[in-house]
């Protein structure tokens, strides 16, 4: 079966299927919003949803993850219980599973292989869930992608209403749509239905810029006085970087008491000031005009320079969530139209 | 209160201080990117002042960009932006001569949260206003109706001090307080919990938090030029997000804002995982009043609660319990 449907009637029993199978992590209702967390059951997957208040990184990428505990007495090392579980990531959006693929090739480089990432990776099945609500802060055309990206995706599901369309990208996808129970043939309307409510959701979407062009202007804008302004209004918290799906640094602290401890790993932020502050008191980044410079540019920049890609997925969490409406949309456009 | 008249009469008075040299900088509010939302603005030339707008969503305490600030500035100011202003000059954060408070009188603004909750705020395409009535068109062409005083933030359900209570120039009428039967009343109820609910609503509070701190960056009074969370010699706080280390910040913070805290509501509005950050504040501002009959922000000659001390200050605090 090259594509098959899920009937929403189904879909209580395929997500019952899955957990027999494994952990499925998937976006969960909180409050007034919606986050990936390990399913209790399969009533509590939000699959109507317009994007998770956090990016579902963390799944791979704690914010706080122990490394390992020591002793200092006979020099111990100790391991942290290992709580990765085989299973599903569940309804990821199109532009955060592209995201995910940016941040493999960060924790998986021939240098360096960061065994913690890339256990939890791999330990996912990638089932995406094509976008067909944008929202008035999503711009993934704008930076590579598109409501129904399979990039970082094992397979692709599609709502179409009273049915989801269900696409497998890689073998891994090929294998999962096989063994998934109550699982049609898609028939030629459901494709051309898809194909239909792609566009029209694309059209929704016009580019406000294209990734060579934000890089490319970018590239000269190091020292251009606009920052000077563009900054002013930032108040220098971490909300941009902690709902982002692409930044990925992080802070390593060891906490240490009578002689034992743990080395921790902690998601860490370029805007705040400790961040790039030297032992010796000084700060090559000293006010927020730098730091805001340095995240904007490493997303669609200096990841580019180093990546190939820009790190930037259009997910808007950014735009949304800032107490003061930094929008990145128009930092980039300011350069672009210069 | 919110009318054209009044954004024209803030446009005016930041053009022509611009114009006459009196200040370098104004500082209000401007369209943001949605029509729902508006962004603080840094204007420096008279042209700029029409940029200025005025009206509920101007949900941002534009004093936060006040501390340190070497220019002369003019800052546009409700009640609580304004109070947050003079605390910040009792403090010599900012020097008194060169600030020129704009103030305002505010019926309250919308909390986003609220919005979101009562209207799909991405097909909003525009709004207007007229006495308590929020008139919405949205995508698709259609108008919805909502009540302003449904969507209040909370700090401005049980605001005292609508109006700027110090001002250079005022524009507009001061208003007549809201009635607020109690001020504290949500602190009220939450003493009233068993500690087991009140032990829950703060674990709920350390699940939740993922330390961006934007309620440190949006608080006006949180400026301190290294907080003592960020201190690393020696390091006085752990950095997870472990129960202990979130809510070991979140009561410093509570604390250090004890006998300062406006009740703007800032940190509230800033916080993406939608933590009533207020309450634990509210609960210190009960104290510090009761305690000294102390409100902050609302003279300049008054000493603040935690800046003085007088011999019949009430011992309780220290000796019983």
């Amino acid at each position: 079966m090259d594509t098959g449907i899920i009937t929403k009637t189904n879909l209580k029993a395929v997500i019952e299927d899955l957990m027999q199978r494994g952990e499925v992590v998937a976006p969960v209702r909180k409050d007034d919003y919606v986050l990936f967390a390990s399913l209790p059951s399969a009533e509590a997957a939000c699959l109507d949803y317009a994007n998770s208040k956090l990016s579902p990184k963390g799944c791979f990428f704690p914010q706080a993850e122990v490394l390992f505990y020591y002793q200092k007495e006979g020099h111990k090392i100790f391991e942290p219980p290992n709580e990765v579980k085989p299973g599903y990531l569940l309804g990821i959006r199109p532009c955060d599973a592209r995201a995910i693929a940016l941040l493999d090739p960060i924790f998986d480089e021939p240098r360096y292989q960061d065994v913690y990432y890339l256990e939890r990776r791999k330990s996912k099945v990638m089932i995406g869930l094509a976008c067909t609500r944008p929202q008035s802060t999503c711009f993934c055309s704008s930076t590579g992608g598109s409501p129904s990206d399979t990039t970082g995706l094992d397979m692709l599901w599609q709502d179409l209403g009273d049915r989801y369309l269900v696409r497998p990208i890689t073998d891994r996808g090929r294998e999962l749509l096989a063994k998934l129970p109550h699982v049609e043939e898609a028939a030629a309307e459901d494709l051309a239905k898809a194909s239909e409510q792609e566009q029209a959701v694309l059209a929704k979407l016009p580019p406000i810029f294209s990734a060579e062009e934000a890089f490319s202007r970018l590239s000269a804008a190091f020292d251009d006085p606009l920052w000077q302004r563009i900054y002013e209004r930032c108040l220098g918290c971490a909300t941009c970087a902690f709902v982002c799906p692409t930044c990925h640094c992080f802070d390593i602290q060891d906490e240490n008491r009578c002689g034992q401890g743990r080395r921790v790993r902690l998601w860490d932020s370029c805007q705040f000031s400790l961040f790039t502050l030297h032992t010796s008191g000084h700060n090559p980044r000293p006010c927020g005009k730098e730091r805001l410079r340095q995240r904007v540019m490493h997303k669609f920049n200096y990841f580019k320079v180093n990546n190939g890609q820009i790190a930037c997925v259009g997910c808007g969490r950014c735009i949304r969530e800032c107490p003061v409406n930094m929008d990145i949309r128009q930092i980039v456009s300011a350069y672009c139209l210069r | 209160m919110w009318s054209e008249e009044i954004t024209r009469n803030i446009q005016t008075v930041a053009e022509s201080l611009l114009r006459e040299g009196k200040v370098d900088l104004v500082l209000g509010y401007q369209a943001g990117t949605s029509p729902v939302r508006t962004a603080p603005a840094f204007i420096r030339t008279p042209q700029e002042a029409s940029l200025l707008v005025w009206n509920p969503f101007c949900e941002n305490n534009l004093s936060v960009y006040l501390p340190r600030r070497k220019e002369r500035v003019a800052i546009i100011a409700k009640g609580c932006d304004a109070r947050a202003a003079v605390v910040a000059v009792q403090e010599n954060q900012i020097s008194r001569d060169r600030l020129v408070i704009v103030g305002l009188a505010c019926s309250g603004i919308i909390d986003r949260r609220r919005l979101a909750l009562a209207v799909e705020v991405d097909q909003i395409r525009g709004f207007s206003l007229a006495g308590d009535s929020l008139g919405l068109e949205t995508e698709s062409g259609g108008q919805v109706q909502l009540e302003l005083s449904g969507l209040l933030a909370d700090s401005c359900q049980t605001c005292t001090h609508r109006s700027a209570p110090i001002a250079d120039i005022f524009i507009g009428q001061r208003m007549p307080e809201r009635e607020v039967e109690d001020e504290f009343a949500q602190v009220r109820s939450f003493e009233a919990l068993s500690s087991q609910e009140r032990w829950r609503h703060f674990m709920d509070m350390a699940e939740k938090c993922i330390r961006c701190y934007a309620c440190r960056s949006a608080c006006p009074l949180c400026y301190c030029q290294e907080c003592i969370v960020d201190q690393t010699q020696p390091q006085w706080f752990g950095k997870t997000t472990a129960t202990e280390d979130v809510l070991a910040y979140h009561i410093m913070r509570a604390f250090h804002l004890a006998g300062r805290c406006v009740d703007c509501g800032a940190c509230s509005r800033a916080c993406p995982m939608g933590l009533d950050l207020r309450l634990l504040n509210k609960k210190l501002q009960k104290e510090v009043k009761e305690l000294y009959q102390y409100v902050p922000g609302l003279s300049l000659e008054e000493m603040p609660a935690l800046g003085t001390y007088r011999t019949d200050d009430p011992q309780t605090c220290i000796t019983e319990k």
